[in-house]
């Protein structure tokens, strides 16, 4: 019996229960868009399944849709021919059953239909009439090379009627042959990106070593798309960022979004589509569907998988998607045999009018509509760049910078503070400057009264606690100094040295979250715990692990020493890092080297001392300072991997424990 | 009949004519399977006779056949001689199954048995190694099964009645002896069944409004219909699949599948000729709706009703909840009956069995049942909800009475008459923050007595002022996990999650059954002695779920029984009473349904939607559609509107919604009053001009004339013309335009049509 019960554990599932979200009822997916800071939303449907054609006709397997004029071309890979649907008249029409193999890529200009077919390695030209009238073979010019693959998967083709072609196993990139077929060259390949593991493993191998172990070859392109101004689109797998490119007559990738490696997309992109607006729609296998502005923004992303139950808009495995003039999508099930036809709502359409006008630059023009898709969404961070953009136009800056900041668009935003700065300062300039003069006129005084001794400021400080905070001031100073009265126990205590930690954390919390919109660190997600723990664990890891180098390697500090001057070493930090804070509030975009500047000049310092106490407290010398400090540092990394064993064996000993008892429990009471 | 079936191809024929025929391009919404198609209305004959099967009962309309050898059975419907039968063994469907499943096709009861480990087999009563007896009694047989190779006994007894047969399995019936238990059983699967798309007909199936599957070729679909009466049992079923979308975009896709809310299915053999409707009459709880199309299993499309005994479950093995799926020990006990009504000529569609299930089945249920003079505008307010913090989270006002108050006052300046106000988050803390168990108001929206003068004020202006709250689905904020959560037969607590970590409170948890309904007898008792009369309970109608704590077992039965107990109180203390959604037996004491169901699951076989539901209930109860405001605002979606009777209804804040981006209310898009004002009055003018000649009235006829341009007929002469399409329609002296609707009088259009029931 035992056995068997295991024997049927091994047929386990994750017991988890998903639920779905009941939030209007015409589409069977949700459709997400991106709000401000690059989070995924929920939003109103973008696009309906109107329906799901040849459930009626059997495709086999097929790999490519095509539309021209109002006609639909299905690539009917498995039963090796083109079908031709009118979509008007629903009447189908077959092409090349005879003189196919296995096509699995479709391009139709006004002359010809041409089929890319990896079977019989040949690109097959037909007639609009079905007729064939050539076979594009493998390329015969000696640039082409002897050895290079040609099984033509995926092709277009442009005005001058050159062929661009995606082969299987090509990884220099898409073969570009002339109407004639002669091969013109390889366009736009994939560059090898370096991990930083590449990097390291570069610096020890040689040359001869690099060619024989290291398999480093571009990314073969996956699918090709050409729109209507003869930019060619790309999809390329397995890529993060810049799955999608765009390029130029030369094969540049002139999309920057993606360029930037900053598009929000996914691995598994098989198809891409483009609309005359310039708009990209591309599919995941997954049968999720991206739509992407011309900068390469994320629209909508919708659709979905088949898994349990198939439904419209859901797809077994997704292959290919097109686009029609007037804005609807066909996506192509391979496994099913099913093309799903999606129409845009009301919703999307006012959003596409919007960006239309938008991408034309008639930012005025469009602020209305703009108005209308927040009225259906107002989270859309594409709705609110948009009347960002209305009302920076319009010069009204304090509502442009309110909806840039929605959007999260840091850039927009800052030039809009700066308008509204330059506002301030013109209006307020005089009585600045006056109050500049007036304070720097009384603090004259001031000293003046100080140095004639007419005003007396010598206040003491009765508080031992007090004075010992207000001691970390010297270290500015006097860092040898500091450092010796620690080590002599004249200066610092335990308790000040919490209360300076206190600070630090404080500082550093308010430097996590407390900075302008524009110099934000982008900490949305992480939670206050999360900081402090890492900043109390790193600390406490930091004393523990240096007393126990130390008391091995003739360190003077005692652990209290060691607690107390790496609290006063933060004293740089403490002091300064608020003015820098403040200043982000001050300051624009263009001035942001002026942060990074002296955040990194703080911290340096507060490292410089770092270093000294420990050459200080301990009466090392340099070398062995460096010594100390590495050794620490890698006691840290012992610590955190002993933690972790620890913690998986503990969670594998609990875990094994529940499942006994819930196996004893299941047994008693069933067993009866 | 025949007169009237020339008059229809006259009909099309005319239509045709004076709108110049053409093909739908595509891409028309109208095309999918959320709207009907029209009907082809062609003959259809059957292809049974009664060779070799024994009479054993008749009534005035129907006579039942039986062959005693396999328990296949053969109808005869006396009105107009069609005969209902299974399979003939000379198809070559037939042919083309397995010894088992031919055995299948003639069994008046199919049943499903688990193996000592789990494993599930199916058996019918017509297979060899099943012993056969029989009685036979004034208007029925009682047939005696015994499956011998697993141990498992049963009684299914027949009794013809009118223009039914009733079949029944009672409980003390069933005897198991061995080591094999019984799962499930379904009476008669394949009566009524048809290959492919042999004959012009479809199963109908009540998913979500209700929905056709019409004959068709076989395709391989991935999976049939199959759908639990009244939702999924939470106490058993928390087998969920997993959704990988291999993105980095949050798997959380799905949309919810509308649930089967009345446990009926139908099949249509040539529209308006012969139709069988089932009904589940006992045991409804513990059934299910199930249709096969052709290419699932067999080349024939079958559909029945299924009794579930015994149900796998997740027996978890270790925290993360991974486990093993065993079958259920104790048996469910309820006696399975199921009515098979045979319905003739213009009964014989799925608005006939809409009309034949109202008046035979509902009446008790829906009479005396009126709805208010004028049409109502339903606008569910959104007090306040809890809001997350740096640290912690803290309670938001989202809208304060005052606010109501005042767009209270706007609707009523721009002529909206009749307005349901609901108001959510009226609790302390709100929506996703109040606890359960207590009465509380939150302070921030006002003061109680505001609250309650507002209801007050509306009694003589006309508005009502409906308290909502939801008991049922709440988060881990309102609720103590130790103690008030229901426990599943696993013994583990009823939770849902949402496949998206990053959701705030992703995860909910359903309330003990026992003290939900506690909860909302003693609130509503208290609230209507502070004067409140209208309530709404969100989720409360909707969801059915036992609680299996270990040796105080409540079951799904038992929690049916309560609910009831507890609608039939608290609507005896109140005005009226609106739930979301809800199931048939809350039907007798609710007076409205927010957020009904418009559209069908969208699977692949299904073909149409159609408006059963609608049919059924209108002129009984006010029905709302969903949240117009969330994503049901297109156009199709407001004439949708006006063809299902629903009205219209909106979510809404008085504050923007990025005010409240922190609060679990995030996946409303667009909320804000100010925005949807005049979107609200526009809609709501629309479906009142449209609807208010009928209003109070019945839907007795549904014709497709086309893709997209639909009639609706009610029983007091008026009918309503609605066009989805992108052209003019001329119907009569009627001129409808495009993407627009029509009120017509049915004198006018009787002719055209060839419709009218007076």
């Amino acid at each position: 019996m035992i056995r068997n019960f295991s024997l049927i554990l091994m047929l386990a599932i994750v017991y988890n229960l998903f639920f779905s979200l009941v939030l209007g009822v015409d589409s069977t997916f949700l459709t997400y868009t991106l709000s401000g800071n690059n989070n995924w939303k929920i939003t109103q449907d973008a696009y309906l399944v109107s329906e799901v054609l040849f459930k009626d006709f059997d495709l086999y397997y097929p790999e490519d849709l095509f539309i021209k004029g109002s006609k639909l071309y299905v690539v009917d890979s498995g039963n090796a021919r083109i079908i031709v649907f009118d979509m008007n008249t629903r009447e189908i029409r077959i092409v090349g059953d005879m003189s196919l193999w296995q096509p699995t890529g479709i391009f139709v200009t006004d002359e010809y239909i041409y089929v890319a077919d990896p079977g019989s390695s040949e690109v097959v030209v037909f007639t609009h009439d079905g007729e064939e009238i050539r076979r594009i073979g493998r390329p015969t010019n000696p640039l082409f090379g002897e050895t290079a693959n040609y099984k033509p998967r995926k092709l277009v083709v442009d005005k001058r009627g050159n062929l661009y072609i995606v082969s299987e196993g090509t990884f220099e990139g898409i073969i570009q042959l002339d109407k004639d077929g002669q091969f013109l060259g390889y366009f736009g390949s994939n560059t090898v990106s370096l991990t930083f593991l590449d990097k390291f493993i570069d610096l020890f191998y040689t040359k001869e070593q690099k060619a024989k172990l290291l398999n480093r070859i571009p990314k073969p392109y996956t699918n090709i798309e050409i729109d209507n101004k003869g930019l060619i689109y790309t999809i390329t797998q397995k890529e993060n960022g810049n799955a999608i490119k765009r390029h130029n007559t030369i094969g540049i990738n002139v999309l920057s979004a993606s360029r930037e490696k900053r598009m929000t997309d996914e691995e598994n992109f098989v198809d891409i589509s483009v609309d005359q607006h310039g708009r990209m729609y591309a599919l995941t296998e997954t049968g999720l569907i991206y739509e992407y502005d011309q900068e390469g923004n994320l629209i909508f992303s919708f659709g979905g998988r088949a898994i349990a139950t198939e439904r419209s808009g859901l797809f077994s495995v997704a292959v290919a998607i097109e686009i029609d003039d007037e804005g609807r999508l066909y996506v192509l099930d391979k496994e099913r045999g099913l093309v799903h036809v999606f129409v845009p709502t009301d919703y999307a359409n006012i959003l596409h009018k919007a960006l239309n006008l938008y991408e034309q630059g008639k930012y005025l023009e469009s602020k209305d509509l703009w108005k209308t898709v927040m009225t259906y969404d107002g989270y859309s961070k594409i709705a609110h760049h948009g009347l960002g953009k209305a009302y920076f136009q319009e010069a009204n800056y304090g509502k442009a910078a309110f909806h840039f900041k929605e959007a999260f668009s840091k850039r927009d935003y800052s030039d809009a503070f700066w308008e509204l700065r330059n506002m301030f300062l013109q209006k307020y300039m005089g009585t600045i400057l006056s109050s500049i003069l007036l304070i720097i006129a009384g603090l004259g005084v001031f000293n003046w009264l100080v140095k004639s001794g007419r005003v007396n400021v010598n206040l003491r400080i009765e508080s031992k606690l007090l004075s010992d905070i207000i001691f970390m001031i010297n270290i500015l100073k006097h860092p040898l100094d500091t450092f010796y009265y620690i080590q002599k126990k004249k200066h610092g205590s335990l308790l000040s040295a919490s209360v300076i930690y206190l600070l630090f954390l404080l500082i550093v919390l308010i430097d996590y979250f407390g900075r302008s919109f524009i110099f934000n660190l982008n900490t949305q997600q992480r939670s206050i715990g999360f900081v402090i723990l890492t900043v109390t664990a790193s600390v406490g890891l930091w004393i523990v692990s240096n007393w126990l180098v130390s008391s091995i390697s003739d360190g003077k500090g005692t652990l209290r020493d060691i607690y107390i001057f790496t609290a006063y070493s933060f004293t740089p930090y403490i002091l300064f890092q608020p003015f820098v804070i403040l200043s982000t509030y001050i300051l624009t975009y263009n001035e942001m080297f002026l942060v990074d500047f002296s955040s990194l000049i703080i911290i340096t310092w507060s490292a410089v001392l770092l270093f000294t106490g420990v050459k200080e407290i301990h009466d090392y010398n340099i070398r062995n300072t460096i010594k100390s400090i590495l050794l620490t540092l890698g006691w840290i990394f012992v610590m955190i991997l002993i933690y972790s064993i620890v913690y998986m064996l503990w969670d594998q000993l609990v875990e094994t424990m529940f499942s006994i008892v819930q196996e004893v429990l299941y047994r008693v009471r069933f067993s009866k | 009949m025949l007169g009237s079936q020339n008059r229809l191809i006259s009909v099309i024929f005319i239509i045709f004519f004076i709108c110049s025929a053409f093909s739908q391009g595509v891409g028309n919404e109208f095309l999918s399977n959320r709207y009907t198609r029209p009907e082809k209305y062609i003959h259809v004959k059957s292809q049974f006779t009664l060779d070799g099967y024994t009479s054993i009962a008749k009534s005035k309309d129907i006579e039942l056949w039986a062959d005693l050898k396999t328990s296949s059975l053969r109808i005869i419907d006396k009105r107009n001689g069609y005969i209902w039968g299974d399979v003939l063994v000379t198809d070559d469907a037939y042919n083309e199954m397995n010894d088992t499943w031919k055995s299948i096709t003639k069994s008046i009861v199919l049943i499903e048995y688990f193996d000592e480990r789990g494993i599930s087999n199916v058996i019918g009563s017509a297979d060899v190694s099943a012993e056969k007896s029989y009685v036979k009694v004034e208007n029925g047989i009682d047939f005696r099964f015994s499956f011998k190779n697993i141990g498992i006994s049963l009684v299914v007894s027949l009794r013809v009645n009118e223009n039914k047969v009733v079949f029944q399995i009672k409980n003390k019936d069933i005897i198991e002896s061995g080591k094999y238990s019984l799962a499930s059983v379904i009476f008669v699967p394949f009566l009524g069944s048809t290959v492919a798309d042999r004959i012009d007909g479809y199963i109908f199936v009540p998913d979500g409004p209700g929905a056709l599957i019409r004959f068709s070729k076989p395709a391989h679909y991935l999976n049939w219909f199959e759908k639990r009466v009244y939702g999924k049992d939470y106490g058993i079923e928390n087998l969920a699949s997993v959704n990988d979308l291999r993105s980095r975009r949050p798997n959380d896709f799905l949309r919810e599948e509308p649930s089967v809310l009345t446990p009926i299915f139908g099949i249509v053999h040539g529209v308006r000729q012969n139709a069988i409707f089932g009904v589940v009459t006992s045991g409804k709880e513990y059934s299910a709706i199930i249709a096969y199309p052709s290419g699932i299993l067999s080349l024939y499309n079958w559909a029945s009703a299924k009794f579930i005994y015994r149900q796998k479950y997740l027996q978890p093995t270790s925290r993360s909840g991974a486990g093993i799926q065993v079958a259920q020990k104790e048996m469910n006990k309820f006696d399975a009956e199921l009515e098979i009504s045979f319905l003739t000529g213009k009964d014989a569609d799925y608005i006939g069995m809409a009309k034949y299930y109202r008046n035979n089945y509902l009446e008790d249920v829906l009479k005396g049942k009126v709805v208010d003079n004028d049409i109502p505008l339903a606008i569910l307010f959104i007090g306040s909800d809890i809001k997350k913090e740096i640290v912690g989270y803290r309670t938001i006002h989202i809208t304060t009475f005052k606010q109501i108050e005042e767009a209270i006052k706007d609707l009523k300046e721009l002529g909206v008459r009749n307005l349901k106000v609901i108001i959510h988050g009226w609790q302390k803390d709100g929506v996703h923050g109040n606890k359960v168990s207590k009465l509380s108001f939150e302070r921030s929206l006002g003061k109680i007595s505001d609250i309650i003068n507002l209801h007050k004020v509306g009694k003589k202006i006309g508005y009502d002022v409906y308290l909502m709250d939801n008991v049922t689905k709440v988060s881990e904020k309102q609720i103590n996990l130790k103690n008030e959560v229901g426990i599943n037969l696993s013994q583990s607590i009823i939770f849902e999650e949402r496949d998206n970590k990053e959701l705030w409170l992703y995860r909910s948890y359903y309330t003990n059954i026992k003290l939900a309904n506690q909860y909302v007898t003693e609130k509503i008792t208290k609230l209507t002695k502070m004067g409140f009369s209208n309530f709404a309970l969100y989720d409360f109608g909707s969801k059915l779920y036992g609680d299996l704590k270990y040796g105080q077992e409540f079951t799904r039965s038992e929690a049916l029984r309560l609910v009831k107990n507890t609608l039939a109180k608290i609507s005896a203390m109140s005005n009226s009473i609106y739930l979301t959604n809800s199931n048939d037996y809350t039907w007798k004491y609710i007076n409205g349904m927010l957020e009904i169901p418009m559209n069908c699951s969208q699977y692949l076989f299904e073909t149409d939607t159609v408006p059963f539901l609608q049919i059924v209930l209108s002129g009984s109860m006010d029905y709302f559609a969903p949240f117009i405001n969330n994503s049901f605002f297109s156009r199709n979606d407001v004439l949708k509107m006006i063809e299902y009777g629903a009205l219209p209804s909106f979510i809404l804040t008085a504050v923007d919604n990025y005010v409240i981006k922190d609060t679990p209310l995030w996946d409303y898009a667009s909320t804000k009053f100010d925005d949807w004002k005049m979107k609200m009055v526009a809609v709501y003018n629309e479906v009142r001009s449209a609807l208010k000649d009928v209003r109070g009235m019945r839907i007795v006829d549904r014709i497709v004339l086309e893709p997209g341009f639909v009639v609706v007929v009610y029983n007091n002469g008026y009918s309503i013309l609605v066009n989805y399409t992108s052209k003019t329609y001329k119907l009569g002296h009627y001129k409808i335009k495009p993407q627009s609707w029509s009120v017509a009088s049915l004198r006018d259009i009787s002719g055209i049509i060839g419709v009218g029931e007076k």
